[in-house]
């Protein structure tokens, strides 16, 4: 039976793997028919900036594998509010439309999951 | 209860891969079942054969092979994590031409695939992080 799994994604896009990787992660849980929910948080948002380019630091974009989530199934992508009013963020900078959540929300978004995962 | 764990931290640079060999020696003192614990990110490290640790400091491969050949839990390492940061087993050492198989035998290197059947076959999936 398919879970419902949200990975949260609270890191910059280049300053580590781990943005990454995590896509990695979730694309699979995609391919594998699980209700995937993604939500960005942070400095985590920065991964969403339009006019990334990975290539020029010899690796790839992160932006563009964000790209891939709806082809694969996962399109539940939601966007703390208030880390984007404090980073100066709004949807013309970023690559992909989200839902943006205010705290209490991202709450009960948490609390509908079986799995919460990084 | 049947747990899954996710190990995303490297083994000492990270608290997280101490806390979560901790948590699966409680977790199976407690009588519940590990169903798997996966490595991710520099999580894979805990596999590395060859590492020393301080005369000082808890064991924590040790610790993690011990749960593996003593109480029969599964050790999954990401394989693509894996390669990059030089986790190989015999299997990829010969694919990969490499000089050494770096993984410890009681570390299955496995496909993502493992990650969300860990997430799916079990009633908790804790993960963590780094």
């Amino acid at each position: 039976m398919a879970k419902r799994i949200l990975f949260l994604l609270n890191r910059a896009p280049y300053g580590s793997s781990y943005a990454l990787e995590a896509i990695e992660s979730i694309l699979v849980a995609g391919v594998f028919d699980q209700e995937v929910s993604v939500l960005f948080t942070g400095a985590g948002l920065y991964q969403l900036l339009s006019e990334q380019d990975g290539g020029a630091i010899g690796g790839r974009t992160v932006g563009k594998m964000l790209g891939a989530l709806p082809e694969y199934g996962v399109t539940e992508l939601f966007a703390c509010r208030p880390s984007a009013e404090r980073l100066g963020l709004t949807d013309a900078n970023l690559c992909l439309p989200v839902t943006w959540l205010d705290y209490a929300e991202q709450r009960r978004l948490i609390g509908r999951q079986d799995v919460v995962t990084g | 209860m049947v747990i899954s764990i996710a190990v995303h931290g490297a083994p000492y640079a990270s608290a997280g891969s101490r806390t979560a060999l901790r948590f699966a020696e409680s977790a199976l003192r407690l009588g519940h079942r590990i169903h798997r614990v996966f490595f991710y990110h520099d999580g894979v490290l805990a596999a590395a054969g060859q590492g020393v640790a301080p005369q000082d400091e808890e064991d924590l491969h040790a610790g993690w092979v011990r749960l593996g050949e003593s109480h029969g839990v599964e050790l999954a390492v990401c394989i693509a994590n894996a390669l990059k940061r030089g986790m190989l087993d015999e299997a990829e050492r010969d694919r990969y031409e490499k000089d050494a198989a770096t993984a410890h035998p009681a570390f299955t290197i496995v496909g993502l695939g493992q990650l969300i059947e860990a997430m799916t076959a079990a009633d908790r999936f804790v993960t963590f992080a780094a």
